[in-house]
Formats: C-alpha cells, structure tokens, sequence
C-alpha cells in the first residue's frame, strides 16, 4: 500500500517532526495535495525549506503531490 | 605597489642558492597572484614540455595574493601551483590557515622552489635569510608528528610539510598546511618528496600596503554583514561542515555509490553531516581573518581529530559501500597523517573493488567491508605490496589490469562526490577542467543544485557551456585574489572586483576583470596542449555516457560532444579546442602562441 506520503526533514529541519524524525515522516495520502501543503502539515515556515526534492527531482510550493511520492525538505545547505 | 609586496623568491635546491626577484606591475595586473601567478611563473621556470613532474627540473610555486594578509575577510589562503604527477597537467590547489598571510609576512608574493636536495631537508624563511636545514631524522613522520615537532622548534612560523606519503612520492600525496588544512588533490605532496624537501616554515611581520583603507575598511564591513546575514556562512558551515550536503546529494541521486555504479546510497543518512552531529561531539575552527569556521572537529577513538569533509564521506564512505561513520572518520584520520589525498585514496580502492567485483583482478577485497582498508591505505602510502601499484592512481591501475574504463576520473584526475549525470554543467566542468576531474573549478553545484543565486535545470545540456564557462573565469580570479569560494553563499559577484580596486587601488573595468579569469584559463590550457593533452582527453569515463544511474537518474546520462561543441565555439577555440589567434591577441597571451605548434594534430 502506498496512500501515505513520505517525509523527510533534513539540516535541523527534524525538529517540525512532532517524532523528531528526520526520515520517514508519513502523511495519510489525502491530508495533502500539494508541496505547500506537505510544510503547512508540519508547520514549517516557508523561508526555511530552501530546497524541496519530490522523489529526487526540484519541486515549487504549488506542484502536486501524490500518494507514495518521498518529499524531502531542506534548508539552506552549501559545501562541496 | 599597495596589495602586492613585487618580491619574489626564487630557491634552488640543487645548488642551495636563492634569488630575489621583482616582476614588475605588468605581471601583476594581469595574473593577480594566486593560481594566476603560479601558472605564469611555471612558464618562466619551466622547460615545456619536456619537464617530467618528479623531475629534479619540475618547480613549485607557492603564492599568495593582492587580498591576502588584508583586513578583507577570508584572505587566509595560500596556492601552489606545479606540473602533477598523478594528471601530468599543470595543477593548482589552495588552502586556507595561516601560511599564506606570513609568505607576505616574511616580504614575497610567491616562492619558488625548484631542484633536488641531497637529503631530507626543509626550509625556514623570515624577512632576513633563507636557511636548508638537513632533517633526515624527519624521515617517515606521519603528519601530526611532524606538525608538533615544527610548532615546537619554530613557534612564530607557519609550516607547509608532508607526510610519509609525500615522501614517498604517491602520486596523489598531499601537501599539509599548519595544523588541519592541507593542498589536497594533484599528488603535490610527491613533487615535494621528489626534492627531499619535507616543509617550508616561514615567518615576518610585514604587511602589504593597502590603497585606499576607507572604501576597504567599507567593504570589510559590507561583507562581514552579508556574510552575517546568509544562514549558511553566519552559522551552519560553523555547526555541520560541509558534510551537510550528503543527505542533499544522495535524495538528488549523485552520491557516488560503489565506485559510480550506483547513484544512491541506503546507508546515507548514517553518514551525513546530521549524524556526525549527533553522534560525535565537535569543535569548529577557522582560517585566518574568517567568520565562516567551516572546519569541524569530532572526538575519535583516538581523541579529537580533524571531522571528513563530505568529499571524504563520499568517496571512503559511500562509494566503497562503507555506512559506518566512525569507520569513515577512522579512515579519513588515516589518510589526514600520512598525508594521502581522500578522493583519490578512495578513488583507487573503489577501483580496485570494482575490478576484483567483476572478477578481472584477484585480491581479498570487497564493496560494503571495510576488512583490510586501513592496512591497505598504510600500503599505499608506505608503497608495499598492492599499495605500490595503487600509488600510482586509479587511471594507471585500471589500465594495467586491462580495464581503464573502471578508474572513474577525467585527465587522471579522480571525480569528486558529484555524479555527473544528474548535473550535467557539472560533467562538462570535469571534462574541461584544465587539472583534470574537479568540483571547484566552476562549482556548479551553487547553481544546478543548490539553486544559488537562481536554479536551472540540472539535467539538460543545453545552454550549460556558456554559464560554466562564466564560472569556471569567475573561479579563476576569486583562486588568483586568493578568497574562500565559500564567500559566494553571500556575496555578489561584482563585490570581488570592488575589493580588488579598493586593496590595489588599480582600475579595473568589469570586461577587463573577467578577462583576467579567462586569461588564466587559457594559460594553463597552452600548458596542458604544450604537454601534450588533445581533444579525446577532454572525456569521461564510458560509464557517465551509456549507463543511466538509479533513482531521479534513470535514464540520464551525459551527452558531452553536444556540450563540448558549444564550449569550444564560445571559448574561441577550434573544434580541436585550441585557443584561436584572436582569442589569444584579445587575452594578451601573444607570446605563448609558440608553445601550440603541433598542438593541432587530433589523434591520441
């Protein structure tokens, strides 16, 4: 069965977790429908999720999103 | 001449004689200082081509720049430049700490190090004499060693040294600088342990002259602000090191996994920067006259030690199969004493992995174990055994074991963490880089995957030459000013040309600017076509080309000749990529036209 959605919290992020997870977070599939949605769940203020993959590939505040999709949020993050 | 010193000091080894040199503002203007002097004073100092990179006759150029030793911040940096063995093109890397201030501190803007000592020997250099001081008794000191024995003898200098890797000529040696900075890829640790020379320590207290201190003062405080401001610079590099990026790198699916043959890894989350965090405690430092303090320390087994950068999680971590963080940092400790580069030491082993995987190389080893690494990494850099033939890097292994297209590297040059085929501006800066497979040249991860300054789409290769290209003279002078890349998390571009002007007080007109990058650029392209580089070494490994990677990679991968084609054309080179007549008379590289004949032939 894939009708939850997954959610991971990356670089501090965890702490919007109300498990305090930084992987693996689920949505019941039709709480949401869509990225802003998925940070409105977990109360995360919009200017701190600098970068939003949605299973890998850049996703924008209004893209959809579909059961059994991974979303991955990040801060601002840099190196190399 | 406000932000130069217009000395430098010239050493030969062989002869223990030293000279002073004054280039003259000329040079200056044109080539900065940094990378750009570096690769000028190679072709000074250099026979090309025939000048072999273990040669006796290969010189080292260390060099600071017009920034460096000033109250602009991040100015720590020092370069060197030289001819490398493991590439065999020419080759520069910085490093942040202290030494590169006190070259200007001790009254030079470069030193130049060529010849062969008879023994073991290192320098110390202060603004009055120059001394060779005979250390056999130095002789296979690992890194920390060395560094406490240094730190005790001199207290008021700073110390360039390597350890018994470098000594022991593998090709991909490093170079230490002060305690925990190191020059890390090239093997430039071997071209110092080919002139038995084990460490320049230097020492002065004079200071380069700064044209106009209130716009610099000004622009001190602009940038402390800024940099203040951006999350990235003001605390997190502080609280995880780059080691931030490896939960990024892996859900985009470009973490390099079991020597590039996957994209992602299970294991990533135990070993990124979050974990590090988490499980081991740490301290930060900084280099001189830097808010940023990206270096982290974590409490080892063994007491506190310098923490991996993510390059090293990448390439000892992920990319061998190995999820176990403190294995990593074991690793990583390893290689940070007997002074071995971690990209390519990982590099080399995947390789070696891989090949024995396949069944086309017999030798107890495997992906997702970590038994025997760490006596094989002592073996490389001791050369016993296996080591021996690893020591001469991935390329040159592979090839010997029948299987080139198993050593993931451009030009010799291992690949970073990056994969290329889920950033494709990435790939062609590998490709083109003028030292081989390399991140920092164009650092195109700012833009195709962080989104800085604004994201484009990280898959396509259509109009990727002309932003890497941007990037790749844009690198070039912040490498030639010498400031931290780090600074461009938070500062605009144009604000590098500012302080420039403001230390120097030289005008420099905005085309005129970025004509010092491109400049630069092909100077050390002439270098590589001198010696001997063509058309077909401008390629990746086959891998990247016909096999699509895993996850948000299915399907890609890098189509380069497309790529390539519209680089050559908007660098102004032929399609052979030889830099073009009019390119060179608008560079004013005019005088170096006579090192490309016989460049123009296309076979390899």
């Amino acid at each position: 069965m894939t009708a939850e959605i997954t959610v991971n919290l990356y670089g501090g992020l965890e702490r919007y977790s109300p498990e305090g997870l930084r992987r693996g977070n689920r949505i019941p599939g039709d709480q949401v429908n869509t990225v802003a949605e998925v940070l409105d769940y977990f109360d995360i203020p919009r200017e701190e999720a600098r970068i939003i993959l949605v299973d890998g590939h850049h996703a924008e505040l209004q893209d959809r999103v579909k059961p059994g999709k991974v979303v991955s949020i990040f801060p601002l993050v840099g190196g190399g | 001449m406000p932000g130069w010193m217009g000395k430098i000091l010239f050493i030969d080894l062989s002869s223990k004689e030293y000279q002073i040199l004054e280039p003259g503002e000329d040079l200056y203007h044109k080539f900065l200082g940094g990378r750009g002097l570096g690769a000028r004073l190679l072709f000074k100092f250099l026979e090309i081509p025939e000048t072999e990179s273990l040669s006796p006759q290969n010189t080292l150029v260390f060099s600071a720049g017009p920034l460096t030793a000033t109250v602009v911040p991040t100015t720590g940096r020092m370069t060197l430049t030289t001819r490398s063995p493991l590439t065999g093109t020419i080759f520069d890397s910085n490093a942040g700490g202290y030494w590169g201030p006190t070259l200007k501190g001790a009254g030079y803007d470069a030193l130049v190090i060529t010849g062969e000592a008879e023994t073991l020997t290192r320098l110390e250099i202060n603004e009055n004499s120059i001394k060779f001081v005979d250390c056999p008794e130095l002789s296979g000191w690992n890194n920390s060693r060395t560094w406490e024995h240094l730190d005790q003898k001199l207290p008021d200098y700073q110390h360039a040294y390597i350890g018994p890797a470098g000594e022991n000529q593998v090709y991909f040696a490093s170079v230490s600088v002060g305690e925990n900075r190191t020059l890390g890829r090239g093997g430039m640790g071997a071209v110092l342990g080919s002139k038995n020379l084990k460490a320049v320590s230097l020492t002065g207290s004079r200071q380069p002259g700064v044209a106009d201190r209130k716009r610099t003062e000004k622009i001190k405080e602009k940038s402390l602000t800024w940099l203040e401001n951006s999350p990235l610079t003001a605390s997190r590099l502080e609280e995880m090191g780059t080691s931030m990026l490896v939960n990024l790198i892996n859900e985009a699916g470009v973490l390099p996994t079991r020597n590039f043959q996957e994209t992602q890894f299970a294991g990533a989350d135990s070993i990124s920067g979050e974990s590090l965090r988490d499980r081991m405690e740490a301290s930060s430092g900084s280099c001189f006259n830097c808010p940023i303090a990206c270096a982290r320390k974590i409490i080892g087994p063994e007491g506190e030690q310098a923490g991996p950068e993510y390059e090293t999680i990448g390439l000892l971590g992920s990319n061998l199969g190995i999820s176990d963080p403190e294995l990593i940092a074991k690793f990583n400790q390893l290689c940070n004493e007997l002074g071995l580069d971690t990209i390519s030491t990982g590099s080399v082993i995947a390789c070696l992995m891989e090949l024995v995987d396949r069944g086309y190389f017999d030798y107890q080893i495997s992906f997702d174990s970590a038994e025997g690494l760490a006596d094989l990494i002592e073996d490389i850099a001791r050369r016993r055994g296996l080591g021996d033939r690893l020591a001469r890097g991935s390329l040159r292994f592979a090839r010997e074991a029948g299987h080139p297209e198993l050593a993931m590297q451009v030009k010799g040059l291992d690949i970073p963490a990056f994969d290329p085929r889920g950033m494709k501006g990435q790939g062609l800066g590998y490709i083109t880089s003028n030292r081989g497979a390399c991140h920092l040249r164009a650092n195109m991860l700012n833009i195709e995957l962080l989104g800085l300054p604004e994201r484009i789409d990280r898959f396509t290769e259509e109009g990727k030459a002309a932003l890497l290209i941007h990037q790749q003279d844009l690198n070039a002078i912040l490498d030639s000013l010498i400031v931290c890349k780090f600074t461009l998390f938070a500062l605009a571009e144009g604000f590098y040309r500012e302080m420039l002007e403001a230390v120097t007080g030289v005008s420099f007109p905005e085309d005129e600017f970025y004509a010092i990058g491109e400049r630069i650029w092909n100077l050390e392209k002439i270098f590589n076509l001198a010696v001997g580089f063509r058309r077909c070494d401008d390629s990746l490994p086959p891998r990247f080309k016909v096999e699509g990677g895993g996850g948000p990679l299915a399907g890609e991968v890098v189509k380069e000749e497309m790529m390539l084609r519209d680089y050559y054309r908007i660098r102004g080179w032929n399609s052979s990529g030889i830099p073009g007549e009019e390119t060179l008379d608008r560079l004013k590289l005019k005088n170096f036209k006579c090192y490309l004949s016989g460049s123009d032939i296309d076979d390899c």
